[in-house]
């Protein structure tokens, strides 16, 4: 699947949270939207994942635009993982039904089947223990890798992840980053918003440098890291590396 | 939630000492009145107040069955309608709740009711008194949309369920979870509120006692026994709402 951003812009009320975005997703390697928070990285990945629409440019899967109807998007997004910063367990489900849920109801499988997958996906990031347990019953990192398993559980073409670890403390957010590393070893495209910029020296791939509502550097990480590309870039990097 | 569960002797202890204070203050009450109680007049009319309390009963019952839904339709109406089924909705729930159902069920039933050519008490009651309990569920269901967080409604939408699904598996467990107490408060208001349709002389259980009062001029003991009837159903009401919410809780 091959997904383009045309002059993608994004407009709230007045106010303009994104404009003249313009990348095509690398396949099978990652991308790493970087830069301060409010510069415009959450609603990047949300257009590109189908979950807002443009209201300049489009997004083109496939060199199709996608279409503005729920329907089509649905089906898009189905195609799709996602693991959100926070609220992505379901409070009334346990760890299992969590995982099952999309896959029973989005994807149609049997009960049998899903919970099949279920299991194969909680002991493979060892959550078997919690199967039954519900998310206020598990710590902050149990609930993201729990999350990051129901994302993988209909084998998504492409992983989206919006600050995945930014509401963790550091021995949960590498609890959950080492679930990360293993699930892109295997070769799958992710797409991750994040402050991590440990990991994301680590993971490679190609950074989107956000900032001021616009893409302010696209380019390889290992350029990024190296030599930051722009004084914005210096300026970010400086601060989160500080503390 | 967890909170600390005391000694069961302590609590046993404490509830005697609670009941006994209450007793005491009624008894001493009841004492300076110097009524002269006649339960035998009372006592011949029992038949006629167990008549009474089934029409409450299944008044209350067939009211919820038809207010739950209309509830849920206004509800529906005030968060997603077009403009002009949002304003009636609106209009529609504001105008039940800012008025007294006193007046409503005279108008209704005398004028409209009238209009209609409907002029059986019970059903023409139950209709009534349906539309007043409906106006106040869809607040207690569009209180309990309103509180379901954004973040989870995203997830619904990034996991790919259908509007359908979401609110089949997601809004109504959730919606139910946090509405449950208040739902349990408005039925067993709607219980009580049905006593008001004495006034188009339907024949539940408080006009009843109304008659029985007539009777026998036994005030007190027409009244404390219909008291106790509306308890008999309210309380269980209560008890066995605080076991759901329980069964429900996922706790924060």
């Amino acid at each position: 699947m091959q997904i383009k951003s045309i002059q993608a812009g994004k407009r709230y009320g007045d106010l303009w949270a994104l404009r003249n975005i313009t990348l095509t997703l690398p396949l099978g390697s990652p991308l790493l939207l970087l830069g301060p928070s409010g510069g415009g990285k959450s609603t990047l990945l949300r257009l590109l994942a189908g979950l807002e629409t443009t209201d300049e440019g489009s997004i083109q899967v496939d060199g199709i635009p996608l279409p503005p109807d729920e329907p089509t998007l649905r089906e898009y997004r189905r195609r799709l993982g996602f693991v959100f910063q926070e609220g992505n367990l379901f409070p009334h489900l346990t760890a299992e039904e969590n995982i099952t849920l999309p896959l029973r109801y989005a994807h149609h499988q049997s009960a049998a089947e899903a919970k099949e997958r279920a299991q194969s996906l909680l002991s493979r990031f060892q959550l078997l223990p919690h199967a039954h347990k519900k998310p206020a019953e598990l710590s902050g990192g149990q609930k993201q890798r729990i999350a990051l398993a129901r994302a993988l559980g209909h084998q998504p073409e492409i992983l989206f992840l919006d600050e995945p670890t930014s509401a963790l403390d550091p021995e949960m957010t590498a609890e959950v980053l080492d679930a990360l590393s293993d699930v892109q070893q295997e070769g799958r495209t992710l797409i991750l918003a994040t402050h991590a910029t440990g990991f994301a020296r680590r993971t490679g791939g190609t950074v989107a440098f956000l900032r001021n509502h616009q893409l302010e550097w696209l380019g390889p990480t290992a350029e990024f890291f190296a030599q930051p590309p722009t004084p914005g870039a210096a300026g970010y990097l400086a601060r989160i590396l500080r503390d | 939630m967890k909170t600390l569960r005391p000694h069961p002797l302590l609590t046993a202890l404490s509830l005697f000492l609670v009941l006994s204070l209450l007793g005491g203050f009624f008894a001493i009450a009841f004492q300076s009145l110097h009524w002269e109680w006649r339960w035998d007049a009372v006592w011949a009319y029992r038949e006629k107040f167990f008549y009474g309390w089934c029409t409450t009963l299944l008044l209350g019952s067939a009211t919820l069955l038809l207010s739950i839904p209309l509830g849920l339709v206004l509800a529906a109406g005030r968060i997603a309608g077009w403009l002009p089924i949002r304003q009636f909705c609106t209009l529609l729930v504001e105008l039940i709740r800012g008025t007294p159902l006193l007046v409503q069920i005279l108008v209704l039933f005398y004028i409209v009711g009238s209009a209609l050519g409907l002029q059986n008490r019970l059903l023409a009651g139950t209709l009534i008194l349906a539309l007043f309990e409906a106006a106040y569920f869809s607040e207690i269901f569009r209180g309990a949309w309103l509180s379901i967080p954004q973040s989870l409604l995203t997830s619904s939408r990034a996991i790919g369920l259908t509007p359908t699904c979401t609110f089949h598996h997601i809004i109504t467990p959730l919606g139910l979870r946090n509405s449950l107490p208040a739902l349990a408060g408005q039925t067993a208001s709607l219980l009580k509120d049905s006593s008001l349709l004495s006034v188009i002389a339907v024949t539940e259980v408080t006009h009843v006692a109304q008659e029985i009062n007539a009777f026998t001029y036994g005030t007190l003991e027409s009244y404390l026994p219909l008291a106790l009837a509306y308890l008999v159903l309210t309380a269980p009401l209560a008890f066995f709402t605080r076991r759901w919410e329980k069964s429900l809780a996922y706790a924060n």
